[in-house]
């Protein structure tokens, strides 16, 4: 209630006060009732708040000018208006009124608003918040988002006017602060949210997360939900975040609310096994999350996916009503065992020996591109990458993503190719395998690739590589025996095939162990005493001329040998 | 077709005889069917068969079943497929008897050529035949 005011500078101060809305006595108002306080002899109010307002003039001086011109009229004054309820005091402005009555001594530390500038409704809420005794805990969310960090923690002491004062360091441009106020019975108050502005630079520390406390659950309902495991603030109040699932790469995007958390039943698109990026922004920093904070896996197991797979070899495994004559199983043995190898491909009861040739051929000279090549998904599926030359010479990617289901023979053994261990079937090596049946759902079947083919086309497809074929006849011998040279010494991986589309051509294997019609994966070339050797694998992984101790269908023919037995060689280069 | 030959515990149960012979005529030669042109040159593996054949074996040595006697000399049947015999050539026959034919029949994607001796002495014994 405004009260009499005798002293006419003081009382010309008071009504412009008294005219707002708010009643503010401000760091700057106070300085208007201080000159008139000050006024005396020859110097007037003016002069006076020229001196107090002087750029560097510190609370002491500006204390000592008001008190030299300080009158009982005016200490009379002064305490009607400290006693007045419906005025709104900012702490420093309050102190300065209050050292001149008597009432308290000068603080001369800084008060708040004076490093930290806060919009004026804060200070408002800050300054209810602040009653004498009791203890104010202040927090820099941005530094760590929960408050038991005491590298970002203040706590600071009420007193009994209702000031406090006290240093946080790293408090940066746009930082977020939480305050509330604790009593001497230990009750708390709700924390309020301030930022930080005015602090020099630019706002470009970004909000932090606790992505550790967070947990995704399988919910049943072909989603999973998201657990907070802590109880404090994931990250800043009103912070965006982003949770990306690696596996489908679909992101889901959220508002934290005021309290830094998570809104309640928040779930996202996702199964057990699945791991999520968790990326966050303030709004001004990382607004295209691009910066990843950490990540977050759904518990659990994942659930063996069940994919279609290609039908079998019309000819051999399909019924008359088109239906599988054979069954399938899954195979959950290691993609890759002891690195890939030229002896991990085995054919099986399937006319594609143009494949396998060509994918042990790539597994010998560069193992390291049926590795990058096929991709275990953790999930019973593998994604397989072919490479799709078209007609400009272009390439591209055609991912094939298939199960470890495999047809079967009536032991349970893989009935078409096969890995090492392929009597077992949570150990076989599967990327053989898995290449092949990739290959036949790419092609459309396992009849679309059991029916003969190119090792050219296959070699393409592996390695994207350019391929050429050489015929082999006497004359050219010595020719195509420096081609394959030539792609020993350059790590190119060869194939070769035999003769045999009629009896006479046929007849020449009888009893060689040499097959007609048949492709051959080229290991390399010698030079002994004068002759020349090639040395060959037969896909099935067996079954080879001559017998050196092994039955791995590995053997080499005297280059006169092989001009008798093999019609052509398929070199990629490069 | 050249696809690897049957796995031996599959096949062996099925066959009646067992011997080692080698092949003294081709007394009789099916027509090669339809012969596919490939597409492109490094083809390999289009399904054909080869033509049936009728040859005279000599044993060397009875492995197995009541067929055979050492130097004794018979006609067997090789089906169309993917290989033909020649004159001269050695190992291990299984065979059946099949009453479409009169001769017993070769078994075996093969025949001689399906298997090592070591593998199929090895499978005889484990199959217990005898």
């Amino acid at each position: 209630m405004p009260v009499r005011i005798q002293d006419k500078q003081l009382s010309q101060v008071m009504a412009q006060v008294d005219r707002q809305p708010t009643k503010k006595i401000d760091d700057n108002t106070v300085l208007e009732l201080l000159a008139g306080v000050g006024d005396r002899n020859a110097d007037t109010s003016a002069t006076v708040l020229q001196r107090l307002t002087q750029p560097g003039a510190t609370r002491q001086q500006q204390f000592e000018e008001a008190k030299a011109g300080l009158s009982s009229k005016e200490r009379d004054d002064l305490n009607a208006i400290l006693g007045r309820t419906d005025l709104q005091w900012t702490p420093g402005a309050r102190n300065l009124i209050e050292a001149l009555t008597g009432r308290a001594q000068l603080s001369t530390e800084n008060q708040t608003g004076d490093s930290l500038q806060l919009p004026e409704a804060l200070k408002n809420k800050l300054t209810a918040l602040a009653k004498p005794g009791e203890t104010l805990e202040i927090v820099n969310v941005s530094d760590n988002p929960q408050s038991g960090d005491a590298a970002n923690k203040m706590e600071v002491k009420v007193d009994q006017w209702g000031r406090f004062s006290g240093q946080l360091d790293n408090v940066k441009e746009g930082d977020h602060l939480r305050v509330r106020s604790r009593g001497a019975n230990g009750n708390v108050s709700n924390w309020i949210n301030l930022q930080a502005q005015g602090m020099g630079g630019e706002d470009t520390r970004n909000a932090k997360i606790k992505a550790e406390e967070l947990g995704l659950e399988v919910n049943g309902r072909g989603s999973v939900d998201l657990v907070h495991l802590g109880n404090g603030m994931v990250s800043e109040p009103n912070a965006q975040v982003r949770l990306t699932n690696q596996r489908t790469g679909e992101s889901f995007d959220f508002t934290l609310n005021e309290s830094g958390q998570f809104p309640r039943g928040v779930s996202v698109k996702g199964e057990a096994g699945d791991a999520f990026s968790v990326a966050v922004s303030d709004g001004t920093n990382n607004t295209s999350f691009r910066e990843v904070a950490g990540s977050i896996k759904v518990e659990g197991a994942p659930q063996p996916k069940n994919l279609e797979d290609p039908m079998p070899w019309k000819e051999r495994h399909v019924n008359a009503d088109g239906t599988p004559s054979v069954k399938s199983e899954r195979f959950t043995g290691p993609l890759f065992a002891e690195g890939v190898k030229v002896d991990d491909v085995k054919q099986g009861q399937l006319g594609n020996c143009f494949l396998c040739a060509a994918a042990a051929a790539a597994a010998h000279t560069d193992p390291d591109a049926i590795k990058n090549m096929i991709k275990d998904n953790g999930d019973g599926t593998y994604t397989v990458t072919f490479k799709e030359r078209d007609y400009r010479g272009t390439l591209t990617d055609k991912k094939i993503t298939v199960d470890g289901d495999l047809y079967v023979r009536a032991n349970g053994a893989a009935l078409y190719g096969a890995g090492m261990n392929s009597s077992s079937k949570d150990q076989m090596e599967m990327w053989y395998p898995i290449f092949e049946k990739a290959y036949a759902a790419y092609k459309g079947s396992y009849d679309k690739i059991g029916s003969g083919g190119s090792t050219g086309d296959a070699l393409t497809a592996i390695l994207g590589a350019r391929t050429t074929y050489s015929g082999v006849e006497d004359y050219n011998a010595d020719r195509v025996y420096d081609s394959l040279k030539k792609a020993q010494e350059n790590g190119w991986p060869a194939t070769a095939a035999t003769y045999g589309k009629d009896s006479p051509e046929a007849e020449r294997y009888a009893g060689q162990k040499v097959y007609p019609w048949h492709a051959y994966t080229v290991m390399g070339v010698q030079e002994e005493d004068g002759k020349k050797y090639v040395q060959l694998r037969n896909p099935w992984g067996s079954t080879e001329p001559g017998y050196d101790g092994k039955d791995d269908g590995i053997f080499r023919l005297e280059l006169k040998d092989f001009v008798h037995y093999y019609s052509g060689v398929t070199i990629a280069q490069g | 077709m050249a696809l690897p030959p049957e796995p031996i515990d599959e096949l062996l149960p099925q066959a009646e005889f067992g011997v080692i012979a080698e092949v003294l005529d081709i007394k009789e030669r099916g027509k090669q069917d339809y012969i596919p042109t490939p597409e492109k040159p490094d083809m390999v593996d289009i399904p054909r068969d080869l033509p049936y054949q009728v040859l005279t074996l000599q044993v060397k040595e009875r492995l197995f079943g009541a067929l055979g006697t050492l130097g004794e000399r018979f006609d067997v049947y090789k089906p169309a497929g993917d290989y033909v015999l020649r004159a001269g050539v050695e190992g291990p026959f299984f065979l059946v008897k099949d009453p479409e034919h009169k001769q017993p029949v070769i078994i075996g994607r093969y025949g001689p050529d399906n298997y090592t001796m070591t593998v199929v002495r090895a499978a005889i014994k484990k199959h217990g035949r005898s």
